[in-house]
């Protein structure tokens, strides 16, 4: 049976293939149209360029009315994601819409590499050093992005 | 953004109001708003005006979608109610009925113009419209139950939300002087607007009556020391068919009301 989430992902995967954005790509898993592996390119002129960032997206039957679950799998340094992962970003919990599709959610995560809000911490050590130390911050963020080759 | 600890409170508090409450409870006499304030005079005081306006009132959810459950749910039942007068078109039911259906079509144009993607809103206005078309031949307790399938009830509501906030992006001009504490229209609506269980204020009101071209009704309920309600009639300007859409108002949410047929 087709459930509206299912027929509105199958819309969200048919625009990502026909009318794709560069440095953002995302597909269900093999067996699974729930289930979404995502990656996104860090944005090019910033510490994160080169960095390849593995994410996974978890729909529920309640999508698009509820919100997806984000979660890098890549190990990140931010002040707005957690050591598992999570991100702590807006749209993606108490702002969640379904005006939203899966290239909006990630070009959100995108922007919010190089946009950190350290007033809402939820990794504290990257939050304290990007506010007191931007050099230190930057070769941790390149440390990242070496990493993600590999991962 | 919020803290994390802040969003989990927020969403327990949610679950538990949707364990404890349903969509829409049965249409009820008043009898139980009298034990609500039994130790509250200013409200007990004026159970008898909306008893002799009204037969009764169907309680909704609190969970921040009440004014646009209610509004889309009076719509539908009172034209499902009234299904035998829709194909007479002196009948303000079968007027309102062929105005809605085509502003449902017509409203992916709106909402394209709007800024909205065509991907996040066609399947909201392809179940608005098949659930419109068949009006005719549903029932009530059809209607009733789609509305406790929380998928179903909640792309109404959504929908709703989405009419409700591209009228404002497109009327920015007439309304960003209201929006208190926002920087423009566009934020408002993503913060207030288009996020579900975000609560319906008067601005919101304002552009749902208009987007829809539906008379709403409130009776408003609260502190003062009369003994009668408040009515407050929207749009301001109302020049359509007979039609209307009834709602109680007590401080932070909004029920469904049932005038007395005369």
């Amino acid at each position: 049976m087709t459930t509206p989430s299912r027929r509105r992902l199958m819309r969200d995967l048919k625009k990502l293939q026909t009318d794709p954005i560069p440095g953002i790509s995302a597909a269900p898993s093999n067996d699974n149209i729930m289930l979404w592996n995502a990656v996104i390119f860090g944005p090019e002129d910033t510490p994160w360029e080169g960095g390849t960032f593995k994410l996974t997206i978890e729909f529920s039957e309640e999508f698009p009315n509820k919100a997806p679950l984000v979660r890098f799998q890549t190990r990140m340094f931010h002040p707005n994601i957690y050591n598992d992962g999570t991100i702590c970003l807006d749209i993606l919990q108490n702002q969640w819409s379904p005006i939203y599709d899966v290239q909006a959610i990630l070009t959100s995560i995108q922007s919010l590499l190089c946009d950190p809000n350290p007033n809402s911490p939820a990794n504290s050590e990257a939050s304290r050093i990007y506010v007191d130390n931007p050099r230190e911050y930057n070769r941790r963020v390149r440390e990242v992005v070496e990493d993600s080759w590999c991962s | 953004m919020e803290d994390f600890s802040i969003i989990k409170q927020q969403d327990e508090i949610l679950r538990e109001i949707e364990e404890r409450q349903p969509m829409f409870t049965p249409v009820q006499d008043f009898s139980s708003l009298e034990v609500e304030y039994a130790s509250n005079p200013p409200f007990q005081a004026k159970i008898p005006y909306l008893q002799s306006k009204y037969s009764g009132f169907r309680r909704t959810r609190g969970d921040g979608n009440c004014f646009y459950r209610s509004f889309i749910f009076s719509l539908f039942e009172q034209l499902i109610q009234n299904k035998s007068h829709l194909s007479n078109p002196d009948s303000p039911y079968s007027q309102i009925y062929s105005a809605i259906k085509q502003k449902v079509l017509d409203s992916g144009d709106i909402l394209n113009a709007a800024g909205f993607l065509p991907i996040c809103y066609e399947d909201f206005i392809d179940m608005i419209s098949a659930k419109l078309e068949m009006i005719p031949t549903t029932e009530i307790s059809q209607l009733e139950d789609d509305f406790k399938d929380k998928i179903i009830a909640d792309t109404y509501v959504m929908y709703t939300r989405f009419i409700v906030s591209a009228f404002l992006r497109l009327h920015a001009d007439e309304y960003s002087g209201f929006v208190e504490g926002y920087p423009d229209i566009v934020s408002f609506c993503n913060s207030e607007v288009d996020p579900m269980n975000r609560e319906c204020e008067q601005l919101q009101i304002i552009a749902m009556t208009e987007a829809f071209q539906i008379k709403a009704e409130i009776e408003y309920m609260d502190r003062n020391d009369r003994t009668e309600t408040t009515l407050m009639s929207f749009p301001f300007e109302y020049t359509g068919p007979d039609f209307k859409i009834h709602m109680l108002y007590r401080p932070g949410h909004y029920d469904i009301l049932y005038p007395n047929r005369s």
